[in-house]
């Protein structure tokens, strides 16, 4: 997760290897001195899980993290990521039980 | 940026700040993800110099004991111009490898260094990030603090915002309450 310690805002993303986690640190950094005009703006980044092997797992963790804080922007959740990590019917296919916001949803596993 | 180099465990560097004066980092750890790229966590100390041969010239009689934070940092050295000093042994006293992740990070974040060494150095508001403790996490309990350290109310309104960026939302407020 990266927090932006000047505004609170907060991204949930995900990364496929160390590797990429590094890179995308990099350009998060640099995309947001871009848009403040300010080289003294910069995010901390957190790990929330790791050693989560597979395209749809990692996905499926993404979409449970979103939903653990709360949601995206466009759905009236906190967080500022655009898109979702997973479809609502993927996620709940694979045993999602929260809505777009967090909330447990009754009948679900 | 500054020239690549090998980075070792023990490495000191100089980091300078804002004005002008140095502080010191060790690497504690050095985390290989592949030939080109790795995690590396520092401990920073509360010392300040006037110049990098005043640190050349106290190096081995520095204690580093007694770090103030330990932490991963997002970029290399060279990325934020810190200068490679010398490498002394790490003398701290307690196991610090055990709170270094599987990915190589300690206490499973990481983070720019001027984010909080700044604040520890009087030269940016201490609660001057969104929330007024946010900088807790990135302190080691019982780390000495110092004294000359400011708060956003020993500013004034010009002065935070030449030192905030546009969207912090401590300067945003202290804008409204001056409307």
């Amino acid at each position: 997760m990266r927090t932006d310690p000047n505004t609170g805002a907060e991204y949930v993303g995900k990364s496929k290897n160390p590797d990429t986690f590094k890179k995308r640190k990099y350009s998060h950094n640099r995309k947001l001195q871009k848009g403040t005009g300010s080289k003294t703006a910069k995010y901390d980044f957190e790990i929330l899980e790791d050693n989560v092997v597979g395209k749809d797992k990692l996905a499926f963790r993404e979409e449970t993290n979103i939903r653990n804080k709360g949601g995206i922007a466009k759905d009236g959740g906190p967080l500022e990521n655009k898109i979702h990590g997973q479809a609502d019917g993927k996620y709940k296919a694979a045993g999602g039980d929260m809505d777009k916001l967090g909330n447990k949803v009754k009948g679900c596993h | 940026m500054s020239k690549k180099y090998k980075l070792e465990e023990g490495q000191i560097y100089a980091i300078q700040l804002s004005n002008g004066k140095y502080t010191i980092a060790q690497l504690l750890n050095h985390y290989k993800i592949n030939s080109r790229s790795s995690e590396d966590t520092f401990a920073f100390f509360n010392y300040l110099f006037s110049s990098i041969d005043e640190i050349k010239n106290n190096l081995n009689t520095l204690r580093l004991n007694l770090p103030f934070s330990i932490v991963t940092s997002n970029g290399y050295p060279w990325d934020y111009d810190w200068y490679l000093i010398g490498v002394k042994d790490i003398e701290n006293g307690f196991n610090y490898k055990e709170n270094i992740d599987s990915l190589g990070l300690y206490n499973r974040y990481s983070t720019d260094p001027s984010i909080f060494l700044e604040p520890y150095f009087g030269l940016f508001p201490w609660d001057g990030y969104f929330k007024d403790d946010y900088l807790d996490k990135h302190i080691l309990p019982n780390a000495e603090m110092r004294k000359d350290i400011k708060y956003l109310k020993d500013y004034t309104t010009e002065e935070l915002k030449a030192l905030l960026p546009p969207n912090n939302v401590k300067l945003i407020k202290r804008l409204k309450e001056e409307e």
